[in-house]
């Protein structure tokens, strides 16, 4: 797939092109992007970095990285992406404009995108406009329940497997792997103390069943109550594991809910858990 | 830009993918050529070669036609190790001895017939030029779904320093790197050699089959595997 950053690095040609942020690229946004594919043009895809709602000030909370969307829009059959820098000269163009800046210049015939799709200055271009301007329109309908929104809240409550189904793959975390407390070592269990962008979404707290590096993985997610912690972390705990990967990119499978963060009566206790975790996390299902 | 275009040339081209190259990358090409709508009946992975269905004009439509045919491939397995992936480009896991020519007919007895493969992880595609899977970073998942596949025949061409040379003829949908990992190693080569009723040795960039012809020849070779049966 190539990637680029400006119309004019778009070569053109007879293209299908799906506008969106696709965060996520969950079923919702593979099926806008098996419809450009199904015309046979060159399926093509305009994104936006940064997501237009961090630009605009707003709380988001990303579900992956550009990185791991261009990936899957690749995997997807997506031939061209084009990542278009939102600007405040962008945010200010007309749908006209816009249109004829990135649409007729790079050749494209046919738009794919949700039938109550919006853009251009005050939101005020749709799929209608697009008709009259001459461009084949082809509005998909979503799919049933699946939204990024949606998929947001799942985490949120640690519904893991409900966020899998959306998705069409299992919900990952994305990040580098920084410097602990170093207790987990003390205990038996080594983790990887991971730091993700500060704009990706953070998973309910608990104990999750998933894997990473080849490896399962029973991942803790919370402030360490036990230990009167105050900041949240990503900490997987690699089974079967014994390297270093400090520095290093995880991206990290989460596959299932194990239970909730707890106090308990003593050390020894929450050794007993994490073992029992352990056992949990080596019967656990990946998710689709 | 009311009246559709691009719809000649309207058809089915057969292309011999070559290693290397995606097969969304030569069905690009080949939309830039014609100038048509151009679209794919199945892709090969990049390091694979062999036969790929590009369909043309209207035929872009007639997509499911084709990606149910049973296929035919010839592979080289190395069984000294496997990978991440099932192909060379993966990362190298669990080297260890080749199985024993006996150990190999077993192991591949029992995958002739209806079996279960796992779906293998994503075969490298480059995205900007980089491979897009980075192996050291993705967490390559030990359990992968499976699916039903079938293998209708399967006969070991030749089996030397730990390389098996296998020609199979398999459903639509069975991944050969599967069936690699499966015996525990990895695709070292691996070519189509049919797509239902169509041979790589047809391949010709500048030949559009008619639509009607290739249904046809779809129909005739579905009549002759039934008729074994009556």
């Amino acid at each position: 797939m190539r990637i680029a950053h400006a119309p004019a690095q778009v070569p053109r040609e007879p293209r299908a092109v799906a506008i969106g942020t696709f965060d996520g690229v969950h079923r919702g946004h593979l099926s806008v992007v098996r419809s450009a594919v199904e015309t046979g043009l060159a399926p093509t895809v305009i994104t936006f970095d940064p997501h237009p709602r961090v630009v605009l000030g707003n709380r988001v909370e990303l579900i992956s990285t550009l990185e791991r969307r261009l990936e899957l829009l690749a995997e997807a059959g997506v031939e061209t992406t084009l990542v278009a820098p939102f600007t405040p000269e962008l945010m200010r163009l007309t749908p006209e404009e816009f249109a004829s800046s990135y649409l007729a210049a790079i050749g494209a015939e046919v738009v794919v995108a949700g039938a109550d799709f919006r853009f251009g200055v005050r939101r005020s271009g749709d799929l209608e406009l697009l008709g009259r301007l001459g461009y084949e329109v082809r509005p998909v309908t979503e799919v049933e329940e699946v939204s990024s929104t949606a998929i947001r809240q799942a985490v949120h409550d640690g519904d893991v497997v409900t966020a899998a189904r959306m998705l069409g793959r299992p919900y990952e975390l994305d990040g580098t792997v920084v410097a602990g407390d170093q207790r987990g070592g003390e205990l038996g269990y080594p983790t990887a103390n991971i730091a993700q962008d500060p704009n990706l979404l953070f998973p309910g707290d608990g104990v999750y069943a998933g894997s990473t590096h080849g490896h399962r993985a029973a991942v803790s997610i919370g402030t360490n109550p036990h230990y009167g912690g105050t900041e949240r972390r990503i900490e997987p705990f690699l089974l079967d594991y014994s390297g270093d990967l400090y520095g290093q990119r995880l991206v990290v499978e989460v596959w299932e809910r194990l239970r909730g963060q707890s106090v308990f009566d003593s050390e020894q206790a929450l050794v007993e858990q994490i073992g029992r975790d352990v056992e949990a996390t080596r019967g656990a299902r990946r998710p689709v | 830009m009311s009246l559709p275009k691009g719809l000649e040339p309207t058809g089915i081209i057969l292309l011999d993918k070559p290693a290397g190259r995606s097969s969304f990358s030569l069905v690009a090409e080949t939309r830039r050529m014609t100038g048509a709508r151009t679209g794919h009946a199945g892709t090969l992975d990049p390091f694979a070669t062999g036969l790929l269905l590009v369909l043309s004009g209207r035929a872009t439509k007639l997509a499911a036609r084709f990606v149910g045919l049973d296929k035919r491939y010839l592979t080289e397995i190395d069984l000294t190790a496997r990978t991440s992936t099932g192909d060379p480009e993966g990362e190298e896991i669990d080297a260890h001895d080749p199985p024993l020519p006996d150990e190999l007919a077993a192991s591949l007895e029992g995958l002739r017939g209806d079996v279960e493969l796992p779906i293998p992880a994503a075969s490298a595609v480059k995205i900007g030029g980089e491979r897009a899977y980075r192996l050291h970073r993705r967490g390559v998942t030990v359990e992968m779904p499976v699916r039903r596949s079938t293998v209708h025949r399967l006969t070991l061409v030749g089996y030397a320093e730990g390389v098996a040379t296998l020609d199979l003829r398999v459903s639509s949908g069975t991944y050969v790197r599967a069936v690699a990992d499966v015996l525990g190693g990895h695709c070292r080569s691996l070519r189509r050699l049919e797509v239902g009723p169509f041979s790589v040795d047809e391949a010709d960039p500048g030949r559009v089959v008619p639509v009607a012809d290739a249904l046809a020849r779809i129909a005739a070779g579905s009549i002759a595997a039934h008729g074994d049966a009556l």
